[in-house]
C-alpha cells in the first residue's frame, strides 16, 4: 500500500508539472491540440461449451464495458498522453505519457494479466494457512487402519484402503485454479543536450493465486495440491547514456527482488496419520510420513553492472563491445532433511533427519559477460563483421557434503552419500561474416563461427569424479551460414539461408567417449550435426497483389547416441496473399504446413543392448490458415471487416520394441487417440456506422471454437486410481489429481460500441 | 516478509542511487541543446507546395516537432539532402536523393545520423542490417500506422511476422504467451536493430531473459536441473507449442530424451501404460511427481521431488 502511494505520488506530481508545462506555452502560434477516442458500449456472451480456455489470458467483456478511452494533448513540443484499454476488466491497461519531444519523457502503466488455468479443479484438502493443507483425521485413520502397516508390502492391503478413499472422493469441494498478475511500471527518460541522456525504471509486480502441482508421497502415491502463489517482483534499472558522433557510451544498473511470501507447501497423507517406515525401498502408498513438506519458489535477488561502447575507428569502421557483471542470491532458510519422524531412528534411517543440513542456502551464482563485435565496410560493397561473445556462469552455491544420505519422497532413508556439487558453466563464440552487395538491391552473405561450452560440477559429474572418472565436460560446435537476400526490383522479393553445423562433445577431451557400456549422452550436450535452409519468395506481379512463399526445414542428428534424442526435424511450407482491390477494400489469406518429427531410444532397465531397448518416432503436424477482408460498403458511412482463423495441431507417437537381444521382446499397444491434438477456429466481424462526424456506431461479433485431445491430458481425474492391471509396481499406485481440466469450449461474443472521437 | 513492507535491501539501494542520480540530473539541467546545421538548403514551405500530404503528414509525427530542431534545423533536408536544384528545376526528380535509388546502407544512414545510440547501438553488422534491410523496411517516417515507434504496421508483431512465418503461425497454439492478447510483444524479448547478445534478446543469455518475468525460477538452487540452469529452450519454445507448458514434446517422451538409460525411467509408455493407469503417463506425466524440475531448494531434493 506504501509502495502504491508513493507511486501515485510520483505520477500526480509528474502529471501536474506535464499539465502546467504544456498549457503555460509562451509562444501564442503553438496551438493548443486535444484528441481523443472513446470507444464505450456492451458486450453479450453465449456460451455452448465451457472452458476456462477462452479465458486463458483475457476478459471477455459482458454488459456495459469501456472498451478504451485515449486522450492526447500536445502543446508545441510538449505532450500527455493517457490510453486506457479493457478499463474495469480483469486484463485492463493503462498508460500515461508525458513529455517534451526530444528533451524527456516520463511514463507510467499498469498491466494486469489473468492466467486461468481451469474452472474444474476439486480437491479434498481444506488450506487452514497459505500453504498448508490438512485432511479430515478421521479420513485418515480409517484409511491407515485399513492398509495396516509393520509389513513390507502392504500390496494386499491397498484395494481397501483405496476404496475408502474413493468413497471420500465425493465430498471434494471447488477450488479456483488461475492467477493474476498486476503490474506498475514507472519509466523516466531525459536528455538534457543531444549527447547526454539518463533512464530511470522502476515496476511492481504481484502474482497471486493458485495452480496445480504434483505433490507426491512417492511414485507410489501421486497427489495434486492447489500451489499457493502470493509473489512481488520488484525491479530498478538506471542507466546513463553519451552519445556523439564518433561513439556511444552506456552505462547502468539494474535490480530485481523476488519476494515469495509462501515459502513451503505442506500437505497431509491420505493413508497415514502416523509416520511410518519400512526401512527399505519399498514404494508403497501406504509407507511413509503423515505430513510432507516442500519448498516453493525461493525468494532471491538479481543485480547487473554493465557498460556497452560502439565506437567509429574510422568512417566504415565500427567497433562495439560490452561487459557486465551480475549477481543473483537466495538465502533462504533450508527445510529439514525430512518430515517423517520414523526416519530419525538411527537403525532405519538418521538421528538428524530432522534437522536441516545448514541454516540457509547459501546459493550464489556470478555471471559474467562480455561481446566485441568489428564491423567494417573493406570496399564498397564489402562488409565484414567479427567478433567474440563470452558468457559465464559461475555457481558460487556453498557446496554440502551430506554424507548421512537423503530421504526418498520421506518414504524411507537412503543410506549413500548425496553431495551438493553447484553446476557451472562458461560459453563462449567466435564468429566471422562476410556480406556482398553483389548487384542491385542483392546481398550476398557467408558466416562462419566456432563456440564453446564448459560446463563444470553438477550432481552426475560429482558422482563421476567420486568414481574415479573425468570430469571436464567440453560442448564444441562449428558453424557454416550462407545467405542470399535480393529485392532487386519492388516487384520481387527472395531470401535464402542455409546453415550447417556440427557439434562436438568430449569428457577430458576424449570425444565419443559416452559410457563403458553403451553409446549415450543427454542430448542438450551430445554430438549432434545440424541442417538446415529456409527459403522466401514474394512477388508484386500484379498492382497492389502481394503473394509470399515461404519453405523451411531443418534437421538435427545425434549420429554417436544410441540412446535418448537421435534425431529432431521441421519442415514448414507456407503461403500468404494480401490484396488492395481498392483504395477501401483489401484482403489477406495465409497458408502453412508443418511438420516437427523425432526419434529417441531407450534402454531395457540392466541391459546395455540396444536390441533390447525401445523406439519412439513422435510427430507434430500443424495446419494453419486464415483470411481477412475489409472494405467500405459506403464510403464514409459504412465499413465492413471479417476475419477467419483456423488453426489445427495433432501429434503421433509410434512406438516399438527391439528384438534379438538377450531379453525377450516387449509387446507394444499402439494409442488409440491422438497426442496432443488442438483445434482454434475463429470468425470475426464487424459493421462500422459513420454516423456523425466524430461519432462511429459499430456492432459486431466473434465465434471461437475450441477442440482438445489427447491420449492422457483429458482425463483429468480426480477419482482414486485403481489399476486396471495390476503388475509390478503398477501394484502399489495411488493417484488423485484435481480434474483440473480445460476442456473443449464454444462460445460467441456480440459487441456493440459506440466510437467518438474528437 | 509481509507483502506490505519495502524490500530493507531494495529501499536503501535504491535510496543511495537516486540520490546522486538525482543530483546529476538537477545539475544537467542547465546544458544548452545542440542543434546541429544551420539550413542553408529549401525550407519546408518549399516542399510544401507539391508535396503537401507528405509534408502534413511529416509534421503531425513526431519528426515534425520542435525536439526535431535539437538535432537539425534542415527539416526535410535532413533525410532528403539539399533540394535547391530540385525546388529551381520546377521538382526535377533526379535533382534530389530518392531513398528508391540507394541500397540498403544508404537508406538508413539518415536515420543513423541521429538514431545510432540507445537501443540501435549495434544496429550495423547486426543479423537483420547484414540481411539487406533498413529502417525504411519497418518504419515509416511520413505515413506511421503504429502509435508507437513509426512502424508500417498498425501493430509491432504484424512488422516480425512479414518474415517470421513460422512464429506467427507458433503463436496461434494452444499454448503461447499472452501476444494475440496483446500482453507481450516481440519487443518485450528482442531488440531488432541487434544486441550484441545472441537471438537479439535484451539480455545476455536465454535464461536471464526469461527470468525477467518468471523471476522464481532464478534460483539459485540447492539443486539445479543442469539442462534448465543452462538454457530454458531445451525444454521450452517460448514461441508457441501444441504441448502444455510451451513444452518442445509431450511429457514423458521430452524427459526420456535425455533420461534413456535406467530405472523407471526407460519404461516404454504406450497404450498399456494408460489402460494401467499408471501415475507417470497420466496428466502431467513425470512432473506428477517431479514438481521441483526447475530446481529445488530441499535437502533430499536432487531427483525434484521435493
Amino acid at each position: 500500500m506504501k509502495k502504491l502511494s508513493v507511486y501515485v505520488i510520483i505520477l500526480g506530481v509528474g502529471f501536474g508539472l506535464a499539465v502546467t508545462v504544456v498549457l503555460a506555452d509562451a509562444k501564442a502560434k503553438d496551438e493548443l491540440v486535444i484528441k481523443g477516442n472513446a470507444v464505450s458500449g456492451a458486450g453479450f456472451l453465449k456460451k455452448e461449451m465451457e472452458s476456462s480456455k477462452l479465458f486463458e489470458y483475457r476478459d471477455v467483456p459482458r454488459g456495459f464495458v469501456l472498451s478504451s478511452f485515449d486522450l492526447d494533448v500536445q502543446k508545441s513540443n510538449n505532450f500527455i498522453v493517457f490510453k486506457g484499454e479493457n478499463i474495469r476488466q480483469a486484463d485492463s491497461r493503462y498508460d500515461v505519457t508525458a513529455g517534451a519531444y526530444g528533451r524527456w519523457k516520463a511514463n507510467f502503466t499498469w498491466n494486469q494479466i489473468p492466467h486461468r488455468f481451469s474452472y474444474f479443479g476439486k480437491t479434498l484438502y481444506t488450506e487452514t494457512t497459505p500453504g498448508f493443507y490438512v485432511l479430515p483425521d478421521g479420513l485418515q485413520t480409517l484409511v491407515q487402519n485399513a492398509v495396516g502397516d509393520g509389513s513390507a508390502n502392504a500390496t494386499s492391503k491397498l484395494p481397501a484402503g483405496r476404496a475408502l478413499l474413493k468413497g471420500f472422493l465425493t465430498g471434494a469441494h471447488g477450488v479456483d485454479l488461475g492467477l493474476d498478475r498486476h503490474k506498475g511500471t514507472l519509466k523516466i527518460a531525459y536528455s538534457p543536450s543531444v549527447p547526454f541522456s539518463f533512464s530511470l525504471s522502476a515496476s511492481r509486480e504481484t502474482k497471486e493465486g493458485t495452480r496445480p502441482l504434483g505433490a507426491a508421497l512417492g511414485r507410489s502415491n501421486a497427489i495434486e495440491v492447489p500451489e499457493p502463489i502470493r509473489s512481488t517482483t520488484s525491479d530498478f534499472h538506471a542507466s546513463t547514456e553519451y552519445a556523439e558522433s564518433w561513439g556511444t557510451i552506456q552505462a547502468g544498473y539494474a535490480l530485481s527482488v523476488f519476494d515469495n511470501e509462501i515459502q513451503t507447501l505442506s500437505w497431509e497423507n491420505p493413508y497415514r496419520i502416523t509416520d511410518q517406515t519400512y526401512g527399505s525401498s519399498t514404494y508403497v502408498a501406504g509407507n511413509g510420513t503423515s505430513l510432507a513438506r516442500l519448498p516453493l519458489d525461493p525468494s532471491n535477488t538479481a543485480q547487473k553492472f554493465y557498460l556497452n561502447a560502439a565506437f567509429r575507428l574510422l568512417p566504415a569502421t565500427r567497433l562495439t563491445g560490452s561487459i557486465s557483471h551480475g549477481v543473483f542470491s537466495q538465502n533462504e532458510k533450508l527445510l529439514p532433511y525430512t518430515s517423517n519422524t520414523a526416519l530419525a531412528d538411527p537403525a532405519v534411517g538418521f538421528p538428524g533427519a530432522l534437522s536441516p543440513p545448514r541454516a540457509t542456502a547459501e546459493a550464489k551464482a556470478n555471471m559474467a559477460s562480455m561481446d566485441l563485435t568489428l564491423t567494417s565496410r573493406l570496399f564498397k560493397n564489402v562488409h565484414l563483421t567479427a567478433g567474440y561473445r563470452y558468457y559465464d556462469f559461475a555457481n558460487k552455491t556453498e557446496a554440502l557434503e551430506m554424507t548421512n544420505g537423503f530421504s526418498e519422497v520421506d518414504q524411507y532413508w537412503a543410506k549413500t552419500a548425496n553431495p551438493i556439487e553447484p553446476y557451472s558453466y562458461a560459453r563462449s563464440r567466435v564468429f566471422g561474416d562476410l556480406s556482398l552487395r553483389v548487384l542491385k538491391g542483392t546481398s550476398f552473405k557467408v558466416g562462419y563461427n566456432f563456440s564453446r561450452i564448459d560446463r563444470t560440477g553438477g550432481y552426475e559429474e560429482k558422482l563421476a569424479e567420486l568414481a574415479g572418472e573425468g570430469h571436464k565436460n567440453e560442448t564444441d560446435e562449428k558453424t557454416f551460414k550462407i545467405s542470399l537476400d535480393s529485392h532487386p526490383w519492388d516487384w520481387i522479393l527472395l531470401r535464402a539461408s542455409y546453415v550447417d553445423a556440427k557439434r562436438t562433445w568430449s569428457l577430458d577431451g576424449k570425444a565419443f567417449i559416452y559410457g563403458s557400456l553403451y553409446n549415450f549422452q543427454r542430448y542438450f550436450q551430445a554430438s549432434r550435426d545440424r541442417g538446415g535452409w529456409n527459403f522466401l519468395a514474394g512477388f508484386s506481379l500484379i498492382p497492389n497483389l502481394d503473394v509470399q512463399f515461404s519453405v523451411l526445414s531443418g534437421k538435427d542428428s545425434y549420429p554417436h547416441s544410441d540412446y535418448g534424442l537421435k534425431k529432431n526435424d521441421f519442415a514448414i511450407y507456407g503461403f500468404d496473399l494480401s490484396y488492395a482491390l481498392g483504395p477501401d477494400t483489401s484482403l489477406y489469406g495465409f497458408y502453412s504446413h508443418e511438420v516437427y518429427t523425432a526419434d529417441q531410444a531407450a534402454r531395457r532397465a540392466t541391459s546395455p543392448d540396444p536390441r533390447d531397448g525401445w523406439w519412439a518416432n513422435t510427430k507434430d503436424a500443424v495446419q494453419s490458415f486464415g483470411a481477412g477482408f475489409a472494405t467500405v460498403l459506403k464510403k464514409n458511412v459504412l465499413d465492413l471487416d471479417i476475419s477467419a482463423h483456423y488453426s489445427k495441431a495433432k501429434g503421433s507417437a509410434d512406438i516399438g520394441a527391439g528384438s534379438g537381444g538377450s531379453f525377450a521382446a516387449i509387446s507394444v499397444l499402439a494409442f488409440t487417440k491422438p497426442i496432443d491434438m488442438t483445434e482454434m477456429l475463429t470468425l470475426r466481424s464487424k459493421l462500422i456506422w459513420k454516423a456523425a462526424q466524430n461519432f462511429s456506431v459499430a456492432v459486431g461479433c466473434w465465434f471461437e471454437q475450441y477442440k482438445f485431445d489427447d491420449i492422457v491430458r483429458t482425463d483429468g481425474r480426480l477419482d482414486l486410481i485403481v489399476p486396471a492391471n495390476i503388475t509390478g509396481g503398477a501394484s502399489a499406485n495411488s493417484t488423485i489429481f484435481l480434474g483440473a481440466v480445460e476442456p473443449n469450449y464454444k462460445y460467441t461474443v456480440g459487441f456493440l460500441q459506440f466510437i467518438y472521437r474528437w | 516478509m509481509p507483502s506490505n513492507q519495502v524490500h530493507p535491501q531494495t529501499g536503501s539501494i535504491t535510496q543511495t542511487l537516486l540520490t546522486p542520480v538525482g543530483l546529476i540530473f538537477l545539475a544537467l539541467l542547465s546544458f544548452p541543446a545542440r542543434p546541429t546545421g544551420t539550413g542553408q538548403s529549401a525550407t519546408i514551405d518549399d516542399c510544401l507546395v507539391c508535396h503537401e500530404k507528405q509534408v502534413k503528414a511529416f509534421e503531425d509525427s513526431v519528426h515534425g516537432k520542435k525536439g526535431f530542431e535539437l538535432r537539425s534545423r534542415n527539416a526535410c533536408a535532413t533525410c532528403h539532402g539539399p533540394a535547391e536544384a530540385h525546388v529551381s528545376s520546377d521538382g526535377d526528380p533526379t535533382k534530389i536523393q530518392s531513398f528508391a535509388r540507394l541500397n540498403s546502407g544508404e537508406k538508413s544512414e539518415p536515420c543513423l545520423t541521429c538514431h545510432d545510440n540507445g537501443n540501435r547501438m549495434s544496429w550495423e553488422g547486426s543479423t537483420h542490417e547484414s540481411r539487406g534491410l533498413a529502417c525504411q523496411n519497418c518504419h515509416s517516417i511520413h505515413s506511421p500506422k503504429s502509435e508507437d515507434s513509426q512502424l508500417k504496421n498498425a501493430v509491432e508483431t504484424d512488422t516480425c511476422f512479414g518474415c517470421h512465418k513460422q512464429k506467427q503461425s507458433q503463436f496461434l497454439r494452444a499454448s503461447h504467451h499472452p501476444l494475440r492478447e496483446g500482453k507481450v510483444t516481440c519487443s518485450d524479448c528482442h531488440n531488432p536493430h541487434g544486441l550484441q547478445s545472441g537471438k537479439l534478446l535484451e539480455q545476455s543469455s536465454v535464461n536471464e531473459q526469461c527470468y525477467t518475468c518468471h523471476a522464481e525460477k532464478r534460483g539459485p538452487f540447492l539443486w539445479d536441473h543442469i539442462p534448465v540452469r543452462e538454457d530454458c529452450l531445451n525444454c521450452h519454445d517460448p514461441h508457441g507449442s501444441n504441448h502444455a507448458k510451451l513444452l518442445n514434446a509431450k511429457v514423458p517422451w521430452l524427459c526420456q530424451r535425455c533420461h534413456a538409460d535406467a530405472g523407471h525411467r526407460v519404461t516404454l509408455y504406450d497404450q498399456n501404460q494408460v489402460n494401467f493407469l499408471n501415475n507417470k503417463v497420466l496428466n502431467r506425466g513425470c512432473p506428477n511427481c517431479h514438481s521441483r524440475i526447475h530446481g529445488s531448494n530441499h535437502p533430499s531434493g536432487q531427483m525434484f521431488l521435493r
